[in-house]
Parts: structure tokens; sequence; C-alpha cells
């Protein structure tokens, strides 16, 4: 018997549940809206015609794009120090903090982004504690409360790679740097930092791609007043005045947006051979 | 004291429970070729790492170029460290590897083409310089973790097993090579090792280590002909060793009654009657002779013959306690079972501590 059988299960699935479904997306895209909100099957790029001119820098693609980037700037900014310094613990101290790491996905997510709605509340301690410093944010339903959700939500995401990555490292790789004349910082982004690119690059697809159509969050968090790709996609399938076919165009857009970052990652990939 | 490139002074350091390193004091001399010698965990390696400046003692002083030494960080010490694993950077080719020093300290571009090429001419590595790291052999990757280190012209260069990783062939290669470096440089070599031959072949002196301690430091001829403890005649090279007492003294000679057999021995120190003494004898040193020859010779029974091409080694029974290894070269055409006289110059014989 082949082995090759042994890959069937797996394609057959990957075709139903993937393939069929997305030529299905694909073909409501290209599909218009009865006025009694049905699908009216046809063949027009209508729908991605008024994509288009939701491309703006303050529309929804425009705001997903800058949060998402920003998300993933912070997650990187706080992620590598805290991977960083587990990666160089004691091996029982290594998987204690792993375990922390690891420990909010015991809770569901949604429950953790409520406790983070009743955190940010104007009457919640930590706007009373800004307010005692003279700062008066409003974090529920700006992008400042979207982010601080997301950068919650998804830093694990960008911890955990970069942690696998820097664990592996030779550290007398730095011994050697050192004993060349290089200062602490020096050996850092000249060997260190390099060296775990690939773990960065992990992290910044694993951060940047869901954050680009996440919708629970900035829902939650942003109150509707913040609009964001995935936000708009969710409702134009299940809001009050469904446009299946302008939902399917949008997640079509999205999935090209992503693409252009997957095909960027693969590169960087190609460049890194050097590695294992 | 600005003749020691490298000077150590009761030097120690403990890591939790064990002294890695006991009250160690070792003299380099500027442009030699030191050895420091031992089984693994005798503390050779660390004593390197506290010279490096990778860790730092928990007693002793250390001078390097005659200037203290003992808390400067690794930067800034005029040594070079050749790692047993090479830690070559692997995200760096070749080129960028070995101007690595040299960036660091800022050298102008021009400056650092023309000293890496020539480092890379020094260890024959011209035009592999755009190659990364995991695309060279084991022996070229040592070349490039030697020119590294080289490049930046430290005053001492310290060599941590460098040659551990690779077949005996290319070890060979690599010690004329690294003697020949060591002789165009004119710089100071501190060699880690636990090869003995390697030790004895490269190194103008070396320092036996065992347990944290140097127990014996000399050329390779002191080291060899005259071993100080029985742990260094047993660890360089081989050696009988026979336990005896003293029963006559005439000046710098002696004779020593081992079981039923007696012998001469010529000493540096003098012995006392009755006094007891441990002798070492290396199997190489030892002739076979016919039997019952008297005159000072032993007589016994082969009991074990191993014949290795170049030599034949024997285990000779000489009284019912005492067996001798005699090393002969070439076949001589004497089987199992045969008795042989065994004949042996007394300035061979060697008196030793029996620590």
């Amino acid at each position: 018997m082949n082995v090759r059988v042994l890959l069937w299960p797996g394609l057959a699935w990957l075709l139903l549940f993937f393939a069929l479904p997305l030529g299905i997306i694909l073909l409501i895209s290209v599909a218009h809206r009865a006025p009694d909100g049905q699908i009216l099957w046809g063949f027009s790029l209508d729908n991605y015609l008024r994509v288009l001119h939701l491309l703006s820098w303050t529309g929804p693609v425009g705001n997903s794009l800058l949060l998402a980037a920003l998300t993933t700037a912070l997650c990187l900014l706080l992620g590598y120090p805290v991977a960083y310094f587990m990666a160089r613990r004691s091996s029982n101290v290594k998987n204690l903090l792993l375990f922390l790491v690891i420990l909010p996905f015991f809770t569901n997510f949604l429950v953790r982004i409520y406790a983070w709605f009743i955190l940010l509340r104007p009457e919640g301690w930590i706007a009373w504690a800004l307010r005692a410093l003279g700062l008066d944010l409003a974090m529920l339903g700006s992008p400042l409360g979207v982010l601080i959700g997301l950068v919650y939500g998804y830093l694990p995401f960008m911890i955990l790679p970069i942690y696998a990555t820097v664990e592996r490292l030779d550290f007398s790789l730095v011994e050697a740097a050192y004993d060349l004349g290089a200062s602490p910082w020096q050996s850092f982004w000249r060997i260190i930092f390099p060296l775990s690119r690939p773990g960065v690059i992990a992290g910044i697809v694993l951060v940047f791609i869901p954050v680009l159509g996440e919708f629970i969050t900035p829902k939650l968090l942003g109150g509707g007043k913040v609009p964001m790709l995935g936000v708009l996609i969710e409702e134009k399938f299940v809001g009050r005045v469904p446009d299946w076919p302008m939902g399917a165009a949008l997640a079509m857009t999205l999935m090209g947006l992503v693409s252009l970052v997957l095909a960027r990652y693969f590169r960087q990939f190609k460049e890194s051979r050097w590695v294992g | 004291m600005d003749e020691f490139s490298v000077e150590l002074r009761e030097i120690s350091k403990r890591f939790g429970q064990t002294t890695a390193v006991d009250r160690v004091t070792l003299q380099i001399y500027r442009g030699e070729f030191f050895s420091l010698l031992g089984p693994s965990g005798c503390g050779k390696t660390t004593t390197l790492r506290l010279l490096a400046g990778f860790e730092s003692p928990d007693s002793g002083e250390l001078f390097i170029n005659g200037s203290p030494a003992t808390h400067t960080p690794p930067q800034e010490r005029d040594v070079n460290l050749v790692f047993q694993n090479y830690a070559l950077f692997p995200h760096l080719t070749v080129e960028q590897n070995v101007a690595f020093g040299l960036e660091i300290r800022k050298l102008p571009k021009a400056t650092i083409r023309e000293r890496v090429g020539k480092a890379l001419e020094l260890v024959r590595l011209s035009g592999l310089g755009a190659r990364f790291p995991h695309q060279l052999s084991g022996g070229q990757q040592q070349r490039v973790a030697l020119a590294r280190a080289l490049v930046t012209e430290p005053s001492v260069l310290l060599l941590d097993e460098p040659l551990g990783a690779l077949d005996l062939k290319l070890r060979q290669e690599m010690q004329l090579e690294l003697k020949r470096l060591q002789r165009e440089l004119n710089i100071t070599f501190l060699y880690v090792t636990h090869d003995q031959e390697e030790a004895l072949r490269l190194s103008d002196r070396l320092a036996v280590m065992h347990q944290g301690r140097v127990l014996q430091v000399g050329t390779p001829q002191e080291i060899y002909e005259r071993p100080a403890t029985r742990f260094v005649a047993d660890f360089i090279g081989e050696s009988n060793f026979f336990e005896g007492r003293v029963v006559h003294t005439a000046g710098t000679r002696a004779v020593v009654q081992i079981g039923p057999l007696q012998t001469n021995v010529f000493t540096d120190s003098p012995l006392q009657v009755n006094q007891r003494v441990t002798l070492a004898l290396r199997p190489e040193r030892i002739q076979l002779c016919p039997p019952d020859e008297g005159n000072g010779t032993w007589t016994g029974l082969v009991e074990e013959l191993l014949y290795a091409g170049k030599e034949t080694r024997y285990r000779v029974r000489v009284s019912p306690e005492i067996t001798v290894t005699v090393s002969s070269p070439g076949a001589n055409g004497i089987a199992v079972g045969e008795r042989v006289g065994l004949r042996w110059d007394p300035h061979s014989l060697r008196p030793i501590r029996s620590a």
C-alpha cells in the first residue's frame, strides 16, 4: 500500500472545508445584494469597487492596518525582552515562566476581553488612577482601548516564537563577541538579534495577521466607534442590514492583504537559509 | 615582571561545592607555547576562562603583560580565545566573522579589508571569504576561528581544545599549522588539551593539572622523563610503578628492594635507608635480554603479548606479586609463556611522590 494514502483524509478535509467554502465566498463576492437582503447571483466587480472606496487611512481598512501594525510593534517591544529573559533562566524557572505565559489561554478569550471592558470603564480604577495623575483618557470606545486589548491578547503569540529561537541560541557566540571587544549592546544587535530573526518574523506574522481580521476586541472595547475590517465583515454577514456580497468582497480583500504579508514572510525565510 | 605574558598567583575558583581551580600559580613567558594538560574536569578550561575574563576568580591575582587584570572585563583584555566549538557567527560570512573584532574597534574599511585578507592568507583560507561557516569543513572552520582571534593581534592567544573535534589526520596537520603560526607571529599561545601527545609535541612548556591543581610545570622532556607524581607519570605516557624500600645508599645511588627483587636507582635528592619509595619506569625504557643474566637484570615469564606493528607490548611476571609492562620495537619472535630477562638503565627509574 502506498503511504500517500495517508494524505487523502487531509486533502479531502481541505477540499471540503477550505477550498469549497472559499470558492463559495468568491462566488458571493461577485454577486449582488437584492433589496430584500438576499443574494442575486451573477458576475460583477461592483463590490470590489465599493471596497476600493473604503481604502483610506481613516476607514476600516486603514484602521485595521494601522492598529495591526501598532499592536505588532508594541508586542515586539514588550515581548522580546520577556522572551529573552525567560530563555536565559535555569530550566525550572524557564518552565514556570512558560507556564505563566500560556496560563491566560486557560480562560476563554471573550471572558478576558470582558475583564478588560470592566478594567477600562470610565469608572474603573485604571481610569481613576490616570485621572489622579491629571490624564483624562477615554479608553473604552477609543482606538487606545482597542490597542490595549489587542496587545494584551496577542502578546503571548509574540513571546513564544521568540522564546523558542532565543532559547536554542548558542550563547558561547556572545562570549566570542565579548572576547573580540564587543559591548553587550553591540553583541545583542550584531549577534543575538540577527540570529533570533526567524522567531521575530514568526511572531510578527502570528500577531499581525489575526489582528488584521480581529472583530471581538474592537467590537467590545471599541464599542462600535472604532471601525475595523473584521467588525465590518461581521456586520455585513450578521448585522441588521445584511449584505453578504459586500461582506464576501471584504473578506477576499482581507485575504489578499494577509497573502501579501505572508509572501513577504516567506521571502525573509528564504534569506535566512543559514539557520538550521 | 614584564617578561611574563601571563601570570596567575594563587588563583582559586569554586562552583558551589566543587573547587574547579585550586590555588593555581603559573608564569607564562612572552612568545611561549604553553599547554595546560589534564583529564576532563581538571580545571584547565576554567583556568582559560578565568584568563579570558568569562569567569572571575574567588581569590588570587591575575596579570596580563605585567598589569593586574583580575577584574578586567573580557572586552578590555589583550587576549583572544579560540573556542572549543569555534563559536563562529553562523549568520556572517568567513570575511565578516574575521572582520568582527576590527569593526568593533572602528578601524577604517580599507584597513579592515587588508587585515582580513592577510589573516585569511595566514590560515590558508584565501578565496573562501564569501562562504558561510556551515559551508566549510571542520578543519576550515577551525582556521576561521584562528583567523578571527588572530586578526586583532592579541598578545596572548587562548586555545580551548581547538583540535578536539577533528579526526586524527586533520589533527596532526593542524598541530603543525598551529606551531607554524605561533613561530611566525611570535605571540604567546596558551593551549588547553587533554591529549598528552599533543601537549608534548607542541609545547615549549606545559603544566599538568589534576583536580584543580597544577601538579608539575616543565618542558615536555622534563615532564616525561622526570614526572613529579604518580599521577603525572601515569597520565603522561605510561609507567610501571614499583613500591619498594631503600636498603642501601651511596651518594646519589641507592639500592631499592621491591618484593623479592632489587634494583639500582639514581636520585637528585638523597634517599634514606629504610625509606619507602615508589619508582616509575617507562615500558619503552626496558630492554628484553636473555633470562638469568644476573647483573641487575630481572627474569620473568611472558604472560601476555600485544603486537601493534611498530611496537610489541609484553606483560612479564617477575614475581608472584609483580608484573612489568615492556614495550619494544617490532616483533622479537618471543612467545607467550617464554622466559625473558629485563634490563634498563638505572637512570630511567624515577622515584616519585605517591600523590
